[in-house]
């Protein structure tokens, strides 16, 4: 079993499947069951300036700042962690195109 | 957060654990999560296993100069008795919100940077003692 931490993958970059830079690694999403947490996947984007506010969950912006936030997290991606293909090298490695992952990472919520 | 945070929520632990204070099980403030330990099996997804805090733990976090700089100086100073991370095991995370409140006592040498640099920085500041 290896370890790493959070901040071994938070902002680095990321590779698509045609070796094109999708972005940075923004967030970490998991799963708690129980005592278990367990990783789902990645949200990529460019900034982690407008996930600060603490919006883009289940909690939505008022309406004044809902317009501004989605243009800053316009370039905001999730991956499965299925899809992430490779760890050890400079970048963070998918193996799906970036026109096919979703923006939004809590439709993964039960 | 769903309301049942026991049972499959789906969260981010850069809203939900990271920067964010941690309490003991007696109200005692242990200081912030400054970084996340994942434990991984080659064909299984990570799983999230401890919270790392203190000070040593912040260098990695920032990026560049200003992080090596950090962690330079913690290693050259060694003002600490450890210049490890205070781990905590995730098994005593009772719940991350709306702060990370855990089900034991504070761990040993928590907030042990704070205070060296409460001690023989910020306390020797004029006026500090008031």
């Amino acid at each position: 079993m290896s370890t790493f931490q959070a901040s071994d993958l938070l902002g680095r970059a990321v590779v698509d499947g045609s070796g094109r830079r999708v972005g940075t690694v923004q967030d970490v999403v998991v799963r708690r069951d129980g005592d278990a947490y367990t990783v789902l996947g990645l949200v990529l984007g460019r900034s982690a300036l407008a996930g600060r506010f603490g919006y883009g969950g289940p909690l939505e912006p008022p309406t004044p700042w809902k317009r501004v936030l989605g243009w800053m997290r316009r370039h905001e991606r999730y991956v499965d962690w299925g899809d992430v293909e490779r760890l050890d090298g400079e970048a963070v490695v998918i193996g799906v195109e970036h026109e096919s992952l979703p923006r939004r990472w809590h439709d993964h919520e039960d | 957060m769903p309301k049942d945070p026991a049972r499959g929520s789906v969260f981010r632990i850069g809203f939900a654990v990271l920067d964010r204070q941690i309490v003991a099980d007696d109200g005692e403030h242990v200081g912030k999560t400054d970084d996340v330990e994942f434990s991984w099996n080659e064909g299984e997804a990570p799983a999230m296993t401890a919270l790392l805090t203190d000070t040593a733990a912040l260098g990695p976090r920032i990026t560049g100069r200003l992080g090596r700089m950090w962690r330079a100086v913690l290693a050259r100073l060694r003002p600490f008795d450890h210049d490890e991370p205070v781990r905590i095991p995730i098994g005593d995370v009772e719940a991350f919100s709306p702060t990370t409140r855990l089900s034991t006592p504070a761990p040993e040498g928590s907030r042990a940077a704070e205070k060296w640099l409460g001690d023989n920085v910020v306390g020797r500041i004029p006026g500090a003692r008031r």
